[in-house]
Parts: C-alpha cells; structure tokens; sequence
C-alpha cells in the first residue's frame, strides 16, 4: 500500500470504468431530482387539496340550495352540468338517508322526474364496482319501492361490497318482501351476502313474525341460523320462541350462543327449561357454556356472576 | 320570532334544520360541536336549543347537563336530534333534562311542530 | 490494486447492492400502498354511509386497555372509548401494578365499585396475581382489573383477554385516543368477511395536537423534530409498510396500540406470548401459523383510516430505550418462529415479509453502519473510488429519503390529516434530514437490540414518561 497516496489525486484504475462514473452520476443526479420533485409536490398538493376542498364545499352548498328548495316544495331544476350533477346526486343521497315521511317522498320524486332514476339504473350496471354501488343508494334515494328487482340482482354481484351496499340499500326501503333473498344470498355458496350485512337489512325491513325469516332456520350454514336467532331476538319476534329452543340443540356452539341470546331476550320463563336441559347436555365451549348461564339466570331476573 | 341554537356536527342536519327555522321566521345560530354550541347558549341565551347527542369536543348529553346545572339556561327548552334508538339512550337524555327527543332519520315537518310546541309553552 | 482497497470497495458495494434492494422492495410496497389506499379512498363514501347505518347486530367488541402508571392519560383514553360510536362495547382497564393514582382516578371518575368479574376463557394464562376487580355504575359495559405487574404488558393484555365476553377483541395502550368512528371502521372488514381473523388500524402520535375531552381536536405536528421524524416514521410504517404488506396478505405486525381480533384466535394460541417482548407482532404471526397449518383460509387486513392517536417518546432516552426493546423483541420474535421463513407452505409471510424482517429491519443498522463506514474510511483513505462514494450516497440517502416522501404524499393525497401546509413542509423537511442525525442514533438502539436478542437477554417493559395530554382541562 502506498500511504502517499490517500488522498484521492492517485487512483488506480483498474475497477474504474468510465461506465461506473457515468451510471454513479446518473444515479446520483436521478435520485436528487427525484428528492426535489416530491418535496415539490408534498407541498404544492397539501396547498392545492386546501384550494380544492373549497371548491367542493361551494358546490356542495348550491346543491344544497337545490335540494332544500326540494324539501321546500318549491322544486327548482336539477343544474345541467355534469359536476354539478353529481355534486346534486350525492348530497341528495346523503340526505335521502337522514330524512323520512313528506320529505323523502318530495326528495324521491324529484330526482326521478329529473332524470336521476334513470342514471341510477345505468349506473347499477357499470364496471366499476364502486359505481355500481353508488347507483344502488341513488336508487334507493329515488325510492323504487315498486322495482326492487335491480337492486336483488346486486345481491349476487362479484363484488362483495356493491352486494352489502344492495342490502343496505334493501333495507332502509324498508320491504319485508325482500327478506327470503336476503337469506337466499347469505346462504348461498357463490358470491356469498356478508351475513352481517343481511341481518343489518332485515332488522331494518322489521319483519313481524318470525315466519318471515324462512329458510334461514333451516340453514345448515351456522352463519345464517345464528343470525336468525339474533334477529329474532333484536326484533322480539315472540313466536320464534319454540324455533330458537330447537336452535339450542344445534350441533354449532354459535348457533347455540345466539339462541340463548335471543331467548333471554325474549325473556319468556318458559325457555329456561330448554336452556338448562342444554347445559346438562354438556361438551360446549366455555364461552358457551357461560352463555347459557347468563340466559338462564336473565330469565329468572337475577344478575349472574362467576 | 324566537332565537334557536342549532348544535349538531353533521352539516348536512344542521343546514337543513336551521333553513326550515329561518323559513318560519327565527333567528338561527349553528355551532358544529358541543364545547362552542355550550359557549353561544351562554352568550345568546337562545329560546332554544337544537341539540346531537353524539358530537365532538363535549356530547349533547353533557351540554343539557351543564346547561340544567345553570340557574340561568335550566329553563331554556333542549330538543334531541339523535340516531341513537334504544330505550336506554331516550331514558339517558329526559333524565339529564331533555324536553323533546326525534329521532334520526326525521322529519322536517315533525320537527318544526315540536319547536312551535316547545317555544309555545 | 491492494487488498485493502478491494475489501473495502467490495463491503461499499454490498453496501450498495443491499440499499437497493432494500428501496427497490419498499418503493414497490410504497406503489402498492398508493394503489390499495387510492382504491379504498373511493368507497370512503360509502363505508361512511354504512357506518352511519348503524347495525345493533354488529359483533360487540371488548376493548383492553392495558395500563401501567397512566395517570396522565388514562381518563382522556377511557372517555374516547365511552364516546366510541359502536353499538355493543365492553371496555376493561387493566391496572397493571401502578403505583400511582391511575386506579384511583378511574374509580372516582366513573363510579367504579368492587364487584366480580369471571374468568370466561381458561386457555388464557395470566401470571400476575390479581387484586380486586371492578365494575362501573353508570357506564354498564367499564371494567376495571387491578393485579399485580410482572413486568411485562402482556401479561396485562391476557388477564383482560381471559375476562372478556365479546366475539372481536380490541387492544390498545393506556394513553391512546380512539377516534369515534375507528372502531366502527375496524370491525367492518370481520362483519364483510368471515375470513377475517385480525385487523389493525393507522397509529399516529398525538404529541402536539390538542386533545379535548377525548379526541383530538385540531391535528398538528409536533414541536421538535425527535416528535416530528417519529410522525414521518409511524406514516411510512403504517400507511405505506402496512397497507402494502396487507395488499398481499403478508401482513406481520398489527400494533399493539390500536389492533382488532376475533377472540378465537387469539384464544387458539393462547394469548399474548407471557415472555415475548414484540407480543403484537407474536401474536400476528402466531395467528398466520395456525390457520396455515390447519390449512384455513384467512386474512390479516391493514385499514388505512381508522386512527388511534398515541404518545410517543420525546426525550431521547425513552426513545432509545422504546426502539431497543422492539428491535430486541423482533429478534426474539423471528428466532422463536424461524422454522417459518423460506418455507412456501407459509405463503407471502414465510416467504417475503419474514425474510424482509429478517434482513432489513433485524440485521440492517448492522450492514448499513458496516457498509457507511466503510464508504467514508474508504473515500477519505482513497482506497474506495470517489465515485462508488457518490453512488453510496445517492443510493442510500436519497433514496431513503425519497421513500420517506412518497409515504408523505400518500398521506397528503388520501388523507391530508394535516391541514396546515406549514405542518406538511416541517414533515417534509424532518424527511430530508432524518438521514443526518436521526438514523445514526436509530442504528445504535437497534444494534444493541439486537445484540440483546442475540445475547437472549431478558427484560420487561420500560417505563414511559408520559406528560398527558396538551389542553385537556
């Protein structure tokens, strides 16, 4: 080694290929610009998001003017460009949720006088899946109730999410007509319904009698057995009474568990009978087991501990 | 022409309940969270109080409560506007003082009825 | 050309190779983030609207707030939860041998009283003795659980776990701050599908942003810049690391300060690993090897919305202490499961993210000081060509800054949780100069973490000075 050399006027060229300086410096100027773009566009963007939320928040306030003067009854016409149509479109969606009676129906007819019933129904079918969920809640905004038929063909969309929105959509209409294909949906095998989003549905068309769940007793799908048990129990359908003590028996500590719930909640005295010949049964989890417990000291009105 | 104070964190609501006040002809003030709408009911010291349960900063179960612990504001009448739907919450809201409570999804028509009643009364 | 030169020029460019590939990996993660969070962004509209279509079905969930010492905190902490819009919720403090006023406070503030709280869940073992338990009057659904602390959080973690009724599990720190919709948000991929097994959501300091009665009102960056490059370094590690790694299903670690759980798995394995210093990161992959090996469909999902604001350290002690227990505990993690890595009956986790770990997050302060050293011996002795310097340089300065960036513009783009362009400009800035001071002293702590994983070193969880909350009454 030669310690005359340490500084760098003295290399020795042998790994030392033009090639490498060029791809160093290459590299090296690449990789600045690139620092310097971003921190740019970090900034800029931050400043330009701030710029564009007022412009949303404007056309949200004029499409807002347009729906109350909706409510109003004093309907104006719907604004003919494309953004502003859509900014109309999607505050009457969020609205049409938050309102009901006079009000909706005034919002519904609206919008399909205007012609938005009609862009909901090409939107139900488009390829984004995200449209083809927006079309659903703007149909629902429109209150369809006489044709839900689109709406049950989102049901078994390949999407799973435009198939919950559908059920939601489903059930803030509010039709207990749509609730066999809620459980078909959610029982079935290809492109399977969320069983939550099913039951959220049906608690909100609010079926009166436990009837009105059907095939989902008989489901050998837990999922949906244990739903109905929750539903029935939520709604207090009173008459699901002997159908949640037959649940008991079921093989699936699930659809054990929200049988017990529902029938504590029911709180007829004449379940704890069943409940306690199920205890003796024996061989369920422990979580189960302190279920069944809490059921049964619920309907004898005592607070269960340990 | 009575004063109201709208409380309540989603625009949407609370434009639309302050449009359909003014168009019967009070005067409106919205606050969009508890902790401002608590401090415009002790300045305005409105006829009325539109009030969300579920809201940011300070719920509207705390503001009726600190409005019910001043001797000043326990008489100005409080109207619920809420989502929240079990038995449980309607007992929770009369209990620390609420004079009327609608549910959400509402109506503007119901709405109005009970603000004439409450600020007749 | 001496064999000095050429040792030194060979570490610099393994040096080199290893920081290329290192961003070649996280810049595709960051792209895949960007796509994965740019697609979630345009249902945010909908999953708001479903939200708001409340669900009383909903799975309750049982919230573990493992406490120890957090007086500061814990009242801001539990009210967030109160406030927590979510239909069925069951929250349990675990007062995990304090010995100051944190029980206390909880008991007066929320009328808590003696009662008895049964253990539901015998597969999980606590250790710590337990002292008394608690229930609230007024809020049904509060527990409180005094015991005595062995030290570790965990421990803490499972004596609630074993006490809990609800079908979804949720941990997270004594001193976090939920906002009101997280938990609604958190729980709907396990309501959209049943495969889900676990789930976490974005954690976020809350060093410098006021926190009124709960929730963070006003979103600001903090005030030094140790507090700012850890906001730089929670956003590239939970909205470009995560959601990248969740996009393939190869998710590692959901953090212990905000992660949801169906209570059966964590049941299955037992809890939290009792001697496991990273349990979050334990338990995650123990949930991915137990479905894998019975063959199951699953999926461990990474939520980009959902926040939980925390407090991090802001005295360089107790940061050094916080990064040398996770580093030391990632060493432990990765040798207790190693018969995983490079197995493909493991899938993307066996494969690519334990091996990232491995290499890049365990090993890398190592070869990247070997590999600095060697760079800057070498230019300065002249037996490293200037410009296998320069190319170092660009290689691994500017291109881990670059990465930084690019998480900030993910952030800036889809969220924009900090509003003030002034905020984002500091961000941006603790970006570039995180290299120069920040990372060096980064490499120490990690190196004597792992050096203590090496050494299978034992220790407990550190203690965290906390200052509480800023404008809280």
């Amino acid at each position: 080694m030669n310690w005359q050399c340490v500084w760098s006027d003295c290399w020795e060229p042998e790994i030392v290929t033009p090639g490498v300086e060029t791809v160093a410096t290459v590299i090296l100027v690449a990789s600045t610009v690139l620092v310097l773009v971003l921190v740019l566009a970090v900034v800029s963007l931050r400043a330009l998001s701030a710029v564009k939320g007022v412009v949303t928040s404007r056309r949200t306030a004029a499409a807002r003017a347009v729906i109350f003067a909706v409510i109003d009854g004093d309907p104006p016409r719907a604004p003919r460009g494309p953004v502003r149509r859509a900014a109309v479109a999607a505050t009457a969606v969020r609205l049409s949720t938050k309102l009901r009676g006079a009000d909706r129906a005034a919002l519904a007819r609206w919008l399909t006088d205007e012609g938005f019933r009609h862009r909901a129904t090409v939107m139900m079918h488009a390829t984004f899946a995200i449209s083809r969920a927006r079309g659903a809640r703007l149909f629902v905004a429109c209150l369809a109730d006489r044709e839900t038929g689109p709406l049950l063909d989102l049901l078994h969309d390949r999407d799973v999410r435009v198939r919950a929105v559908a059920a939601r959509a489903l059930g803030e209409c509010g039709i207990s007509s749509a609730v066999p294909f809620l459980v078909r949906a959610a029982a079935s095998h290809e492109n399977p319904l969320p069983v939550s989003a099913a039951a959220m549905a049906i608690v909100h068309t609010a079926p009166r009698s436990a009837r009105g769940l059907g095939m989902a007793w008989g489901s050998g799908d837990p999922a949906v057995a244990s739903m109905a048990a929750d539903v029935a129990g939520y709604l207090h359908l009173t008459d699901a009474r002997e159908r949640l003590e037959r649940l008991l028996n079921s093989g699936e500590p699930e659809v054990v568990a929200s049988a017990a719930r529902a029938l504590a909640r029911l709180g007829d005295p004449r379940s704890a009978a069943a409940i306690s010949t199920r205890l003796v049964d024996g061989d369920l989890p422990a979580q189960v087991r302190n279920g069944l417990h809490v059921a049964f000291a619920d309907l004898h009105h005592v607070r269960f501990e340990s | 022409m009575a004063t109201v104070i709208v409380i309540e964190d989603d625009p949407d609501i609370s434009l639309l309940v302050a449009h359909k006040l003014r168009a019967a002809g009070h005067r409106v003030e919205v606050e969009a969270d508890g902790r401002a709408g608590l401090a415009a009911v002790v300045q305005v010291r409105p006829d009325l109080v539109v009030l969300d349960w579920m809201m940011p900063r300070m719920n509207g179960i705390e503001v009726c409560e600190a409005m019910r612990a001043d001797p000043e504001l326990a008489g100005t009448p409080v109207l619920m506007l809420t989502a929240k739907a079990q038995e449980a919450d309607l007992e929770r809201a009369y209990s620390v003082g609420v004079d009327e409570y609608i549910q959400k999804p509402f109506s503007t028509r119901e709405l109005a009825v009970r603000v004439e009643r409450l600020l007749g009364a | 050309m001496s064999i000095l030169e050429v040792t030194f020029t060979t570490v610099t460019a393994v040096a080199i190779v290893y920081y290329a590939v290192h961003h070649l990996i996280f810049g595709s993660v960051v792209i895949r983030a960007a796509l994965h969070v740019g697609r979630e962004q345009r249902w945010a509209d909908e999953t708001a609207q479903s939200l708001t279509f409340a669900n009383p079905l909903a799975p309750g969930v049982s919230v573990i707030v493992p406490a120890h010492n957090e007086e500061a905190g814990i009242l801001p902490s539990v009210r967030s939860l109160l406030d927590a819009h979510y239909p069925t919720l069951e929250i349990i403090v675990v007062d995990d041998g304090s010995t100051d006023a944190t029980a206390q406070l909880l008991i007066d503030e929320f009328e808590l009283e003696p009662r008895d709280v049964p253990v539901v869940d015998s597969r999980v073992k606590q250790v710590g003795h337990m002292i008394a338990t608690y229930r609230s009057r007024r809020h049904p659904g509060l527990v409180l659980l005094r015991k005595e602390s062995v030290g570790r959080r965990s421990d803490a973690v499972n004596a609630g776990f074993a006490r809990c009724t609800q079908p979804l599990v949720c941990m997270i720190d004594g001193d976090s701050i939920l906002e009101p919709d997280a938990l609604l948000r958190v729980a709907q991929p396990f309501v959209d599908d049943p495969r889900v097994v676990a789930a976490g959501g974005v954690v976020l300091p809350s060093n410098g942003s006021s926190v009124e009665r709960g929730r963070v009102a006003d979103a600001r960056v903090p005030r030094t810049w140790l507090e700012r490059t850890q906001v730089l370094e929670y956003m590239r590690a939970f909205l470009v690391g995560r959601a990248g790694w969740s996009a393939s299903n190869g998710l590692m670690i959901i953090s212990g300060a905000f992660g949801v759980f169906r209570r059966e798995a964590i049941a299955e394995v037992g809890g939290l690993d009792e001697q496991s210093l990273a349990e979050d990161a334990e338990l995650v992959v123990a949930i991915h090897r137990s479905h894998r090996a019975r063959g199951e469909g699953y999926r461990v999902v990474f939520l980009a919305d959902p926040v939980c604001w925390s407090e991090t350290p802001s005295t360089v002690s107790v940061l050094a202490k916080q990064r040398r227990r996770w580093s030391h505990g990632l060493g432990e993690m990765l040798e207790k499961h190693r018969s995983m890595i490079l197995r493909p009956r493991y899938g993307r986790l066996g494969m690519v993210t334990m091996p990232y770990f491995w290499l890049f997050e365990l090993w890398g302060p190592l070869v990247e000081v070997l590999g600095l050293t060697a760079a800057v011996t070498g230019v300065l002795t002249g037996w490293v060509d200037p410009w296998v310097f320069w190319l170092f340089i660009a290689v691994s300065f500017l291109l881990s800054i670059a990465v930084s960036l690019a998480a900030l513009l993910v952030e800036v783009v889809a969220f924009g949780r900090y509003q003030r362009v002034r905020d984002t400009s500091r961000l941006a800035a603790a970006a570039i100069l995180e290299p120069f001071w920040f990372r060096p002293m980064h490499w120490w702590w990690r190196i004597r973490g792992l050096w203590a994983s090496l050494r299978h070193e034992r220790a407990s969880w550190g203690e965290m000075k906390r200052t509480g909350f800023g404008g809280e009454a």
